[in-house]
């Protein structure tokens, strides 16, 4: 087992990889955001980073209404 | 002493043991702690001598951590296995306020593979801390990929991995146990020194689920 990597990112950062891991698993970035907000985390297993990355975000962020 | 002896493990099953505490204390240092005993964990038992996991957090301020496997950001989220398998994790924690600050999992899966891609499962855990609506499956459920032997017992077009079984706290130390009694996944440390360990801890780890 190798050390564990940690990262410490950005607000920025975080909205472009639930991008890139929701456009890699074939979703609409949009509509993971309007789900996670909305308290809808569909694709559960396949999409639960991305929502854990949402959860890291204020709940205000412009980001969930766009 | 050999790498295989009990006494070359009891570094290691102190640290566990220290950050097991750790997790368990709450505050902001106890995702931290959380790492390393899954680190930690996983190192005593199946985990691949290349396997690795990562944690993410937000710069500013936040209560909440994502523990993924794998060391890339961008890469899956598969922790490598003493079989050669996968065990697929992800793991979002948050603190929570109306129990003192201490950690709790918001939603948690893990996920046994035979390959790296995620059409290869074999049994499946999630949990997730909310419970939207009234039909939603309960909190901690498992799946497994596979047919039924007897006909008609399921709903039409229902396969059975959509099956949610019932699982109160799908423990990271159950996912451990599983792996290694039920499906012969090798252990990097001997059987007594592992399976104490596990025993030890997979109490305490209930109460990073909600009570």
């Amino acid at each position: 087992m190798q050390p564990t990597k940690t990262y410490t990112l950005t607000r920025d950062e975080i909205v472009e990889l639930v991008r890139f891991k929701s456009l890699e698993k074939g979703h609409d970035p949009a509509e993971i955001f309007r789900n996670f907000a909305a308290g809808d985390w569909r694709h559960f297993s396949q999409m639960l980073e991305a929502y854990g990355l949402c959860a890291m975000l204020p709940k205000d962020d412009p980001v969930f209404t766009e | 002493m050999t790498p295989f002896s009990p006494s070359s493990w009891s570094s290691t099953v102190a640290s566990l043991r220290k950050a097991s505490d750790g997790r368990l204390a709450g505050g902001r240092g106890a995702a931290a702690h959380f790492e390393r005993y899954v680190n930690l964990l996983f190192r005593l038992t199946v985990a691949h001598k290349e396997a690795a996991i990562r944690l993410s957090r937000l710069a500013a301020s936040s209560p909440a951590w994502v523990l993924t496997g794998g060391h890339d950001l961008r890469g899956g989220n598969v922790i490598r296995l003493t079989d050669g398998r996968y065990l697929r994790l992800v793991a979002v924690l948050e603190l929570d306020v109306s129990a003192g600050r201490q950690l709790r999992f918001q939603a948690l899966t893990w996920q046994y593979q035979n390959a790296i891609d995620d059409d290869s499962w074999v049994f499946r855990a999630d949990y997730s801390r909310a419970k939207i609506a009234a039909a939603s499956p309960p909190r901690g459920h498992l799946h497994v990929c596979g047919t039924l032997r007897q006909p008609g017992v399921l709903r039409p077009k229902q396969p059975l991995g959509r099956v949610h079984f019932p699982c109160r706290r799908p423990t990271l130390e159950a996912a451990v146990v599983l792996l290694a009694d039920d499906f012969g996944v090798p252990t990097n440390a001997p059987h007594e020194v592992w399976r104490a360990t596990v025993a030890e801890h997979e109490a305490k780890s209930a109460r990073l689920f909600d009570s």
